[in-house]
């Protein structure tokens, strides 16, 4: 899962950046509008936090912009007090939620967690695929009753697999939503991880959940590839 | 000599010179002093002899000496003969017979039971009387011990000055070298840490070596400067870099994905796509490493299975080998769990086999291997590829450098044994590589031993 945050308050900025990688999340920072946009134009945000006092570019100018160009990635404001028509306005304007500085952080991670349940369709912290199941809260992993220990990186991965349940995802996609910029691997480290995870989450199980799509990528979903 | 340290050098010298010196003037103050005594002594005794005719009075043709005349005043002996050489007044030493013959206005010496005489003679004609002799006898004992005593004063003088002079001269050329010792323990400071932000900043004086200090500093400054600003450098064009970069990967996409172009078009979009791609991986590990200079690339240090992480790397490198026709063959010791970063410990080993297999050519092989020992956790990648050259080998953890300019793949940014290098030293621990040009190389490092868990407190495996 890949967060952009475009804050100008560098302190922020970077806490936030920290704190939301210490959850797994591969996040990328900039510091105002038009970084934003270019980063944007790029890659393929999970959610984008958005802060709307900004040089350059406001965040509201950044939001127009993306949902002019049907970008649907959700985006959570991040505003200050007094800004209450700034907010009105945001929401209005594609904002899928806000939060009022000074916030909490696990309020952040909380409302975060719901931007990706929305997007996969879930209604609950709970990902599941058979008898796997992931917990977005905990950060547990479950199968057949038995609990697997993974790396924040796996985790992450795993996530990311999960809430694309069914899809086929391409290295490309699958570098870009779990390696920020500063993490850009090698050319074979997906396969090299996509490999470790089957190694805890399939290989000791006769249904294998992580299948290979030649030619495409990976997919994770219950039942023999077709 | 060369050896002994400045400060004892410079003691040793000083205090050798001082010893001299010291010799030399002694010798000569004894050497002029004894003279002095000694001629002033005979000097007397002639006084006295010629003096002496004063108390030999002639009173009717019958001799008078005066009783002051046997006296022996300041040791100095008188006696008058006649010409025949009676002993006509005054006294000789005892035991002093007058065996030392006459001889007018010149000094004789004689020694008698150890001791030396000096001996003066003159001769007077007195009115009234005749010609007498009187000679005077003098010990020069009482001279010899006076300057026997100057030789003692000055054995005694010359080695406390020996040592007075060494140990002022060592505290004073440690004083003086003090500042010295101070600049080299900053210049070892900074090589040892390298922290290019430490100055000598010596205090007060305005003498050569504070003068050397402030250049010093101001060298140092300007290194840091330098330094810094190449490190700003990378960091920002890197920075400056990766957005339009990543504009272009993206609109090549964008492209691709039109599915009305030529087959000419489409190859080359793919190739714009793959170099893209390549360039944008470049920048970032340049940026890593530019955050690794800068000491802000924290490691995520997580428990880990460091052979399951190994084998998987090895499993996907296999794989690639194969294609290439090179034999690939790994020794992995079980169940290594320690503290590492996961992402980048995955990078150090596929840093290590893309280097081999890069390297090598059909039909070759590689091995790789993992294992446990007293020192730690041993890692090696071994090959029989093109190996590097005794002159590469000390330049191939510097970035961008690659054993053989000749080679013509690009997949290969020139940073991944930099990378590999700073990845097991931010583990703390120790990497190296040795090569035979044309037999292979073997890159071995090791992971110290406080990084593995053990077994029972592992992680819960899943197995």
């Amino acid at each position: 899962m890949r967060i952009l945050i475009a804050e100008d308050e560098k302190d922020l900025n970077v806490v936030l950046k920290k704190r939301l990688e210490e959850e797994s999340y591969s996040v990328d920072a900039c510091f105002e509008g038009e970084e934003a946009l270019d980063y944007i134009a790029c890659t393929e945000y999970d959610v984008i936090l958005l802060d709307i006092m900004m040089p350059k570019k406001s965040g509201l100018e950044v939001l127009r912009t993306l949902r002019r160009n049907d970008r649907k990635t959700p985006v959570i404001l991040l505003t200050a007090k007094d800004s209450v028509e700034d907010r009105v306005t945001g929401l209005d304007a594609g904002a899928d939620d806000y939060l009022v500085k000074p916030f909490a952080f696990e309020e952040l991670l909380a409302r975060i967690r719901v931007m990706l349940r929305k997007r996969s369709g879930q209604s609950s912290n709970l990902l599941r695929v058979g008898e796997l199941t992931l917990d977005l809260g905990s950060y547990t992993v479950v199968r057949e009753g038995r609990q697997i220990s993974l790396s924040a990186k796996e985790f992450a991965l795993l996530r990311y697999l999960m809430m694309n349940q069914g899809i086929i995802l391409s290295r490309d996609q699958i570098e870009q939503h779990i390696w920020n910029y500063d993490y850009a691997g090698s050319s074979n480290m997906v396969d090299v991880y996509i490999r470790y995870l089957r190694k805890k989450i399939d290989d000791p199980f006769s249904e294998k959940l992580i299948h290979t799509v030649r030619g495409a990528g990976y997919v994770l979903r219950e039942g023999s590839s077709q | 000599m060369k050896k002994i340290s400045l400060r004892w050098k410079l003691t040793l010298l000083y205090t050798l010179f001082m010893t001299l010196l010291t010799g030399v003037v002694l010798a000569v103050l004894l050497y002029l002093g004894g003279n002095v005594l000694l001629e002033s002594a005979s000097d007397l005794l002639k006084d006295r002899v010629f003096d002496s005719v004063d108390f030999i009075k002639v009173r009717n043709g019958v001799l008078k000496v005066d009783p002051d005349f046997s006296e022996a005043e300041d040791g100095i002996y008188l006696s008058a003969y006649d010409e025949a050489g009676t002993l006509l007044a005054g006294r000789t030493p005892l035991g002093f017979a007058s065996a030392v013959p006459f001889q007018e206005n010149t000094e004789q010496t004689a020694i008698r039971k150890g001791t030396v005489w000096h001996i003066f003679d003159a001769s007077f004609q007195i009115r009234k009387y005749g010609r007498i002799r009187i000679r005077g006898i003098c010990s020069m004992s009482a001279v010899e011990n006076e300057i026997r005593l100057l030789i003692k004063l000055a054995l005694v003088l010359l080695p406390l000055t020996v040592v007075l002079s060494a140990i002022l001269c060592y505290s004073l050329v440690k004083r003086t070298l003090r500042p010295v010792f101070q600049i080299t323990r900053t210049a070892g400071e900074i090589c040892e840490q390298q922290d290019l932000s430490r100055r000598i900043g010596l205090k007060g004086g305005r003498d050569e070596i504070a003068v050397l200090a402030e250049t010093f500093d101001h060298m140092l400054a300007q290194l840091q400067n330098a330094f810094e600003r190449q490190k700003q450098f990378t960091s920002d064009v890197s920075h400056e870099l990766r957005t339009p970069l990543a504009v272009i990967l993206s609109q090549c996409d964008s492209c691709l994905a039109n599915q009305g172009l030529k087959a000419e078009e489409k190859t080359a979009l793919e190739v714009i796509r793959n170099r893209t791609t390549g360039l944008i991986r470049l920048v970032s590990q340049l940026l890593l490493l530019s955050r690794a200079d800068q000491k802000r690339q924290p490691l995520c240090f997580e428990t880990l299975d460091f052979s399951m992480l190994t084998q998987t790397v090895m499993e996907e490198q296999e794989e690639i080998a194969r294609q290439k026709q090179i034999f690939f063959e790994t020794k992995i010791q079980e169940h290594i769990i320690l503290q590492g970063d996961e992402t980048m410990l995955f990078r150090l080993w596929m840093n290590l086999t893309d280097n081999a297999i890069a390297y090598t050519q059909e039909g070759g092989r590689i091995e790789a291997g993992l294992f446990a020992g007293k020192e730690g956790v041993t890692g090696y990648v071994k090959d029989t590829g093109i190996g590097i050259s005794r002159t590469d080998l000390p330049k191939i953890w510097e970035r961008f450098c690659r054993a053989e300019t000749a080679r013509s793949d690009t997949s290969h940014s020139g940073l991944g044994l930099s990378m590999a290098k700073w990845i097991v030293e931010a583990h703390e621990g120790k990497i190296r590589a040795e090569s035979e040009e044309g037999k292979g190389s073997l890159f071995t490092f090791t992971l110290p031993t406080w990084l593995i868990v053990p077994r029972e407190k592992g992680m819960t495996q899943n197995d």
